[in-house]
């Protein structure tokens, strides 16, 4: 699922990093995307075996620009809903390291069935 | 940040009208049930900011007294980080930055699935036990 989540961000056209991942000598880029796994966990069972397992993201996008930022995040949610996720959130603000970006977050959550 | 809990569990509405129908005062079982939020979290946040302790300066903004806010027949409590008296950092350690990786057991300590399901059971807990004494159970 994770791959999913990545590869559908990726054709933004911006890169995705997991959320952390930037060392602290490294710029960050104009305009990117972040993502962390917060948990995979069983949502439904049958007879001792997984049926679906829920896969739970944060998705970040940090930009220079507050409109592509709001923009990207945006359209982010409406393409991630037409693959299969849900997303309740409508966005939040996240903390950036560097004063010269602002970032928005969502959370986002898919099902996977696994039988 | 602080985080507002309110009372949510399935069958609320019944119990609540069962205690009000035995004479019960709504509004001390309501304030009963939000603090019951804020002593489940509370300490969660104090152990978890063991981790992250250098100033003391974050810990420091975690709301220790629980106060409860009456807006007309609305009760609402804030639990967490105060970000005005020094809780900012809360915000950086609970979603990350991209060159710092989220505290995902601290987020979870306020929003987790989990936390919330655990005040639910003692927020039914206490409607339910504040139903017996009516009953003089």
């Amino acid at each position: 699922m994770e791959d999913k989540l990545i590869e559908l961000l990726t054709t933004f056209g911006f890169p995705v990093r997991r959320q952390g991942s930037l060392s602290s000598n490294e710029n960050y880029p104009d305009t990117f995307f972040t993502f962390w796994n917060n948990n995979e966990s069983e949502h439904s069972a049958y007879d001792n075996e997984t049926f679906n397992a829920e896969h739970d993201f944060d998705v970040n996008c940090y930009s220079t620009d507050p409109t592509k930022a709001y923009d990207l995040l945006r359209q982010a949610r409406i393409l991630l809903k037409n693959n299969g996720f849900v997303i309740a959130s409508r966005g939040h603000d996240v903390a950036s390291d560097e004063d010269s970006h602002i970032g928005r977050g969502m959370n986002v959550l898919i099902l996977n069935n696994e039988q | 940040m602080a985080k507002k809990f309110g009372i949510q569990f399935e069958g609320f509405n019944e119990l609540i009208k069962d205690f009000e129908n035995l004479g019960g005062d709504i509004r001390l079982i309501t304030e009963d049930c939000l603090k019951a939020a804020h002593e489940i979290v509370t300490p969660k946040l104090k152990a978890d900011m063991n981790r992250h302790h250098r100033t003391g300066d974050t810990e420091k903004s975690i709301k220790i007294n629980p106060t409860i806010t009456w807006e007309g027949t609305t009760a609402s409590i804030d639990v967490g980080f105060k970000i005005s008296q020094g809780g900012l950092p809360s915000i950086f350690l609970m979603y990350g930055t991209p060159r710092m990786p989220k505290d995902t057991k601290l987020y979870n300590d306020i929003y987790g699935g989990a936390v919330r399901k655990l005040i639910a059971q003692r927020q039914e807990e206490i409607l339910q036990d504040a139903i017996q004494k009516r009953l003089g159970g």
